[in-house]
């Protein structure tokens, strides 16, 4: 009983601001997870920077966030298109087969010696986390990743005692699957002027997607879907989407749940704002919140620092080497480029050929569906397969062999995914292109938009 | 270790030292690092800090031998001073 009362606490918490958000009823259940998860980070940070207790910091974030839901929700909003109820049971119902594997018990290495291990020392409090993020003992833990996951699993612990595993399975499995859903609903959403059905086809492959590489993690208690989906989500959102600053702000939830999920995420995220205020160079003066993702990401990096965090990863040893050309950090590049391609190498090779044929016959057609350019996808993914590279080779402190063979094939989940947006937008292009002669001229199909424009005259 | 292995050794590190004390991990041979994360995870949980020296410690914990616990261990804290 007690996990389902915990995901039930996890969306409602969420909710109101997910509502606000969203003006959707299905969507803004999606999405409330992501949003509690920021609500309880935003506690964690305020518990961390005060010493006090993290069930008085969750409270007062919460109730904060309801009283400014209150006061906004007064403001006529206009509900986000392409987020029906048919939209969203086909958003959902695909995923609920893999979703199954949270029957699994929950037993993965990471998920107890990283995840929930913050989690039980931020549910003590603030000063006793402080000392543990600190302490030499617990390096192996990583206690400089960011803290979304972690606080939404001590969210759930404070409200129902007893460190339950499977509680914490489940909070953070709801965590993936929300960041999953709503990249669904990011991918209709730039697909949209295409047939409904071939719309939502796309946003379903793309989704399942999540599961490719590194399938025991989605329900194992771990976070790689979590950032990974939010930030191709918001990816899609901000840089194919049409008008992407009209209404930003699911991508910029996105954004913001992949920043605070984990230290890698930070490269994409930067990229993922360079690249949209380049984008909107013309609108400046509406590209300033895409940078507060990554305010918050790079903000935890340094406050954790100041408490002492640090990793069993990072060294300066390898960091100097990098530079000064020290073979034994060399040495570690050509398997690490091995083991990268052994994971995405077919997918990543048929997504660009696909892309270049795109490129040459299909950009009318694209233009047309009002799908932005394909290269600011392929963008995100060498800036962050060369910080991957980066970290691999630089990470003396461990075996090259055993880092590689314990967390490749879950890192490689955004490359997996923006292959597969990028290889969907372009077979999107090609079918609608194809069927429907409207498209040509740029006219939308979809009956949401006409409802919302009606709903918008009415009102 | 299953879930059930989890919870049972969480608990024997629980009932065997109080909240807010400090405890120094024994643990040797681990070259895994099984012992040591899921001690240091269910320490966390049980309000217990880790300490690297053993002199700072409240508590030593180690591994004692047991055939009917699982992996044939039981976790033993005794107090360091």
């Amino acid at each position: 009983m007690k996990p389902l009362i915990a995901i039930v606490l996890l969306v409602a918490g969420g909710y109101p601001l997910a509502f606000l958000l969203t003006r959707r009823w299905l969507l803004a259940a999606l999405t409330a997870p992501l949003v509690s998860g920021v609500t309880a980070s935003l506690a964690v940070i305020g518990m961390l920077a005060t010493e006090g207790s993290f069930r008085v910091w969750l409270a007062v974030v919460l109730v904060a966030q309801w009283l400014l839901v209150a006061w906004r929700l007064r403001r006529p909003g206009s509900p986000l298109p392409y987020a029906t109820w048919a939209d969203i049971l086909c958003y959902v119902l695909p995923l609920g087969l893999p979703a199954l594997l949270v029957l699994a018990p929950p037993v993965q290495w990471d998920a107890h010696s990283i995840w929930w291990t913050h989690a039980a020392y931020f549910v003590q409090g603030g000063a006793f986390a402080r000392h543990d993020m600190g302490a030499a003992g617990y390096f192996f833990s990583h206690p400089d990743y960011p803290p979304l996951a972690s606080a939404a699993v001590a969210g759930a612990w404070s409200v129902l005692p007893g460190y339950s595993f499977r509680v914490a399975q489940l909070v953070t499995t709801a965590l993936n699957l929300s960041a999953i859903g709503v990249l669904a609903y990011a991918v209709r959403s730039v697909t949209g002027r295409a047939p409904a059905a071939l719309s939502r086809l796309a946003a379903v492959a793309v989704a399942l997607a999540a599961w490719g590489t590194a399938p025991y993690t989605v329900a194992g208690g771990l976070s790689d879907q979590l950032w990974a989906a939010a930030l191709v989500g918001a990816a899609a959102l901000l840089l194919l989407g049409d008008q992407p600053l009209a209404r930003p702000a699911v991508p910029l939830l996105l954004l913001t749940v992949a920043a605070l999920s984990k230290n890698e995420a930070l490269t994409p995220v930067l990229s993922v704002a360079l690249l949209v205020t380049l984008r909107e160079r013309r609108n400046l003066r509406r590209v300033w919140p895409v940078w507060v993702p990554v305010l918050l990401g790079g903000g935890w990096m340094l406050f954790a620092r100041t408490l002492g965090a640090r990793s069993e990863l990072t060294t300066r040893k390898g960091f100097i080497g990098l530079f000064t050309g020290d073979k034994a950090v060399y040495d570690r590049l050509p398997p690490t480029v091995h083991a990268m391609q052994s994971m995405v190498n077919i997918l990543v090779v048929t997504a660009v050929a696909v892309a270049l044929v795109g490129w040459a016959v299909l950009r009318r057609q694209r233009q047309a569906l009002g799908i932005g350019s394909d290269l600011w996808l392929w963008s995100i993914a060498v800036a962050y397969a060369a910080s991957l590279v980066f970290v691999y080779v630089t990470a003396t402190g461990v075996g090259l062999a055993w880092y590689l063979a314990t967390s490749m094939d879950r890192v490689m989940v955004p490359i997996e995914l923006l292959a597969c947006l990028s290889a969907v937008c372009w077979a999107v292009s090609a079918v609608a292109g194809r069927r429907d002669p409207d498209v040509e001229h740029g006219q939308p199909v979809e009956s949401d938009q006409v409802s919302e424009l009606a709903g918008r005259a009415a009102g | 270790l299953d879930k059930a292995e989890f919870d049972l050794m969480r608990e024997q590190l629980h009932d065997q030292v109080p909240p807010d004390h400090s405890i120094y991990m024994d643990v040797r041979d681990d070259w895994s690092g099984l012992w040591t994360q899921r001690i240091g995870e269910f320490a966390a949980m049980s309000r217990l800090h880790v300490v690297a020296d053993r002199a700072d410690a409240d508590y030593v914990v180690s591994l004692g031998r047991d055939p009917s616990a699982p992996m044939g261990v039981r976790i033993v804290a005794e107090a360091a001073r």
